[in-house]
């Protein structure tokens, strides 16, 4: 059987998948793309994820998964021995979870897209900055929204880290305007150094470069 | 022990309220009116903040927002129904994968094309936002539509996120021209909306106002 095999670069959506991977214990093949190089516009990337986006993940079996949230879940859901998600008929738990992986993957995902790459976002090349500022200010209003959770924390379900945990820690360290960002909202560093200081992911986060 | 399913014609609610009728659980209907504001109103926002709609109170009384992860509990709460395929299974990551790819693409974009002054700060922005969210539905559109493919269902048989995506296909800004460039698309709207049990909800949705 093969190995799971993640196409991913630093930053990317790409982290939570491989820290399911990695917490399950389970080896995985690394691709790591180069947007500058535009591996990710080639037509054997594009046959794989046709939005061009990474990260992409191809199981054992040769399925294709794109959409981070989307792999980030179906791991967790797929190796259980991560310990990443509660059981079906833990109904309130794994709604919460569920409700607030689409929030992430909906909103905040979707924000922070406006911010970086702005000029995708308008055909008026005057709009670009417009736009940017309406990313950022639909960012923090989000993470207004996620606060409550992280209470009191580390993670959405207190000591339990899930997948969802992960998932939310990357939007943490991409949040604009750090570390201003984080002396405002003391409960999104915590969850950064919960995340980024567990042993087994630590390795990871530092793999994709997110800065703690 | 009931769901509270707070809805509104043409809006994402149509999934759950659809999957509540398809698995038989009991649950009451409030149909929000955002025209006079009551998604605005204190009580609604207490439930949802984001003022958006959906919202679905489980018979615990959790509240859930986000219509797709609704879908997502309701089909995995009541397996027998087979609306979702088992977890860990291939067919399991491929409609999470399409249903995340709707979330964050088709439904995002969407309301990019509907309301493209709320994404600039700049009053002159809108337009120049709204033509690139026209741009982007149509290649997500493309995208879907060839995972779709030759098959009615995306799975080959009927699940969860088909309900999901055929009313995003509905209320496109010109689902005819939608069809007839991508006849699987048009191929799902019909048979969704022809499901027995969920004929007359779709039709109360006001889904066929464009088709």
């Amino acid at each position: 059987m093969a190995n799971h095999r993640l196409y991913w670069t630093k930053t990317s959506g790409g982290f939570p998948a491989a820290a399911v991977l990695t917490l399950a214990g389970v080896p995985w093949d690394s691709v790591e793309v180069d947007l500058e190089a535009g591996e990710n516009r080639r037509p054997d990337y594009l046959a794989l994820n046709p939005t061009g986006q990474v990260p992409t993940l191809v199981l054992p079996d040769g399925t294709v998964m794109t959409e981070s949230a989307a792999m980030a879940w179906h791991l967790a859901e797929r190796l259980p021995k991560a310990g990443l998600l509660p059981p079906v008929g833990a109904e309130g738990e794994r709604a919460t979870l569920l409700r607030w992986m689409v929030f992430g993957a909906a909103a905040l995902y979707e924000a922070e897209l406006r911010y970086y790459y702005p000029d995708r976002y308008t055909t008026d090349p005057a709009g670009i900055e417009g736009v940017k500022q309406a990313g950022v200010a639909a960012f923090d209003r989000h993470w207004d929204l996620v606060e409550p959770l992280l209470s009191p924390g580390p993670f959405v379900l207190g000591q339990r880290l899930t997948v969802l945990d992960l998932y939310l820690a990357m939007f943490a360290a991409w949040h604009p305007g750090k570390p201003a960002v984080y002396a405002r909202r003391p409960a999104l560093r915590r969850l950064i150094d919960a995340v980024a200081g567990e042993p087994r992911v630590a390795p990871v986060w530092t793999l994709f470069a997110f800065e703690s | 022990m009931t769901y509270t399913l707070y809805w509104r014609e043409r809006s994402g609610s149509f999934a759950p309220h659809a999957l509540l009728i398809e698995l038989g659980l009991p649950f009451e209907a409030i149909r929000v009116d955002s025209k006079a504001g009551d998604n605005r109103k204190p009580t609604y926002l207490a439930l949802n903040p984001t003022g958006r709609i959906p919202t679905l109170i489980l018979p615990d009384g959790l509240v859930m927002t986000e219509s797709a992860a609704m879908t997502l509990h309701l089909a995995e709460s009541h397996p027998a129904a087979g609306l979702l395929p088992p977890a860990g299974s291939p067919e399991r990551a491929t409609l999470l994968r399409w249903l995340f790819f709707s979330v964050a693409s088709l439904y995002e974009t969407d309301l990019r094309c509907s309301y493209a002054d709320r994404y600039t700060t700049d009053p002159q922005g809108a337009a120049g936002v709204k033509q690139a969210g026209i741009r982007d539905i149509d290649r997500d559109w493309a995208i879907i539509a060839e995972a779709y493919g030759e098959r009615t269902y995306l799975l080959g048989s009927f699940s969860a996120l088909d309900l999901y995506v055929a009313p995003q296909a509905a209320w496109h800004y010109a689902p005819r021209q939608l069809f007839a460039r991508h006849p699987a698309l048009g191929r799902l709207v019909e048979a969704v909306r022809h499901r027995p049990a969920i004929a007359e909800l779709w039709k109360s949705y006001n889904f066929d106002r464009d088709l």
